[in-house]
């Protein structure tokens, strides 16, 4: 995690590290380079997260927000990037926490609606809608992992941090949720 | 190596790729062509690969009100921060101003003291001859702890009156 040094903050080269350390310091402009750098990849992986467009909006804002109230908290000893997901991932998880709770009760069709609708929500029509489905259903624990593996430079060390859980569970998680969504695949295949 | 285990090794390998996200080995994508069930497998995952990565968008709008709703609260903090630094930073010019308080508040204190132990004396000697000696010296500690205190309050609030006294010339001077 080297903060680079002897540039001012601010601009496009400038480590994350170093612009959070700005942002410590109230700079508006680090705080909207860091909107811009981190804006697809972390709108990609709260949409993945949560399945739905306007959730991860409205999440995103909060995650943002969070980071902005919280910057005094940010050790710039280490990496952002984990910290900002570390935020988003926990914000996921408050929600699907609540979500579960309001369902609690309602299950059965309300559910399977549910789990429909988040597929249809996410606007990719180009991709398989099976696949978005399945991976919907998927349980968070296991979708989480799996999202989280998929950002770019996240090392599994890193994953683990973000999901509070030791690393060897990353690794079982991984592949436990590749098998729930093949074994998926199998079964509608034979249907 | 029968056909089941060495399916079984090309898909955990097929996986392993996929979580590294690398391409499978040759020897890997080779077997995949030729046996359906690995082959099944490699596609499942391109398309799991394919739904991983689709990011999607809002429209640049969205995510412009975001970035300044949130760009808006960094800055308010960020002035109100400053306004609390301020009004806790101490003026230009305080320490000499607190030195110049300090030097007149001081200058009678010899007579002020010389006058108190005296007047206590006094005091001491008159009451001497109607209370017992020991209610005597309880009144003189009561009274010297009194003195002490009030001398206390007066120097303690000289750093407070060096400052108002600092600020309202900066504002006299101020347009």
């Amino acid at each position: 995690m080297a903060t680079r040094t002897g540039r001012p903050a601010g601009s496009a080269e400038t480590s994350d590290e170093r612009l959070m350390q700005a942002v410590q310091r109230g700079e508006v402009r680090a705080f909207e380079i860091l909107f811009e750098r981190y804006r697809p990849r972390l709108f990609g992986f709260l949409i993945r997260r949560c399945t739905d467009a306007s959730t991860a909006e409205d999440l995103l804002q909060e995650t943002w927000l969070r980071v902005v109230r919280a910057r005094d908290r940010f050790d710039s000893r280490r990496r952002f990037s984990t910290w900002l997901f570390q935020i988003a991932n926990n914000l996921c998880r408050d929600r699907a926490r609540r979500r579960e709770v309001e369902l609690r009760g309602t299950q059965g069709m309300r559910d399977v609606e549910r789990v429909e609708s988040a597929g249809r929500q996410a606007p990719q029509p180009e991709l398989s809608l099976d696949m978005q489905t399945r991976l919907a259903s998927l349980p968070d624990r296991l979708r989480e992992v799996l999202v989280l593996r998929y950002q770019r430079d996240l090392s599994e060390r890193e994953i683990a941090q973000i999901a509070g859980i030791p690393q060897g569970t990353v690794k079982s998680r991984l592949h436990q949720a590749i098998k729930v969504l093949r074994q998926r695949e199998m079964v509608s295949d034979a249907d | 190596m029968p056909i089941d285990e060495r399916c079984d090794e090309i898909q955990n390998g097929l996986i392993e790729a996929f979580l590294e996200r690398r391409d499978a080995s040759t020897a890997e994508q080779t077997h995949a062509a030729a046996c359906p069930a690995c082959g099944a497998a490699t596609r499942d995952l391109a398309a799991l690969s394919a739904t991983l990565l689709h990011t999607g968008e809002l429209p640049v709008e969205r995510f412009t009100a975001i970035r300044l709703r949130v760009a808006h609260e960094l800055a308010e903090a960020a002035t109100a921060a400053t306004r609390a630094t301020r009004e806790i930073e101490l003026p230009q010019g305080f320490g000499r101003e607190l030195v110049r308080l300090l030097a007149w508040s001081l200058l009678p204190l010899p007579l002020a003291l010389f006058g108190y132990a005296l007047l206590l004396r006094l005091g001491g000697a008159l009451l001497g001859s109607i209370l017992p000696e020991a209610a005597v010296f309880a009144l003189g500690l009561v009274a010297a702890f009194g003195a002490a205190s009030w001398l206390a309050l007066i120097y303690g609030s000289l750093p407070f009156f060096a400052r108002r006294q600092v600020l309202a010339r900066q504002r006299e001077v101020l347009p």
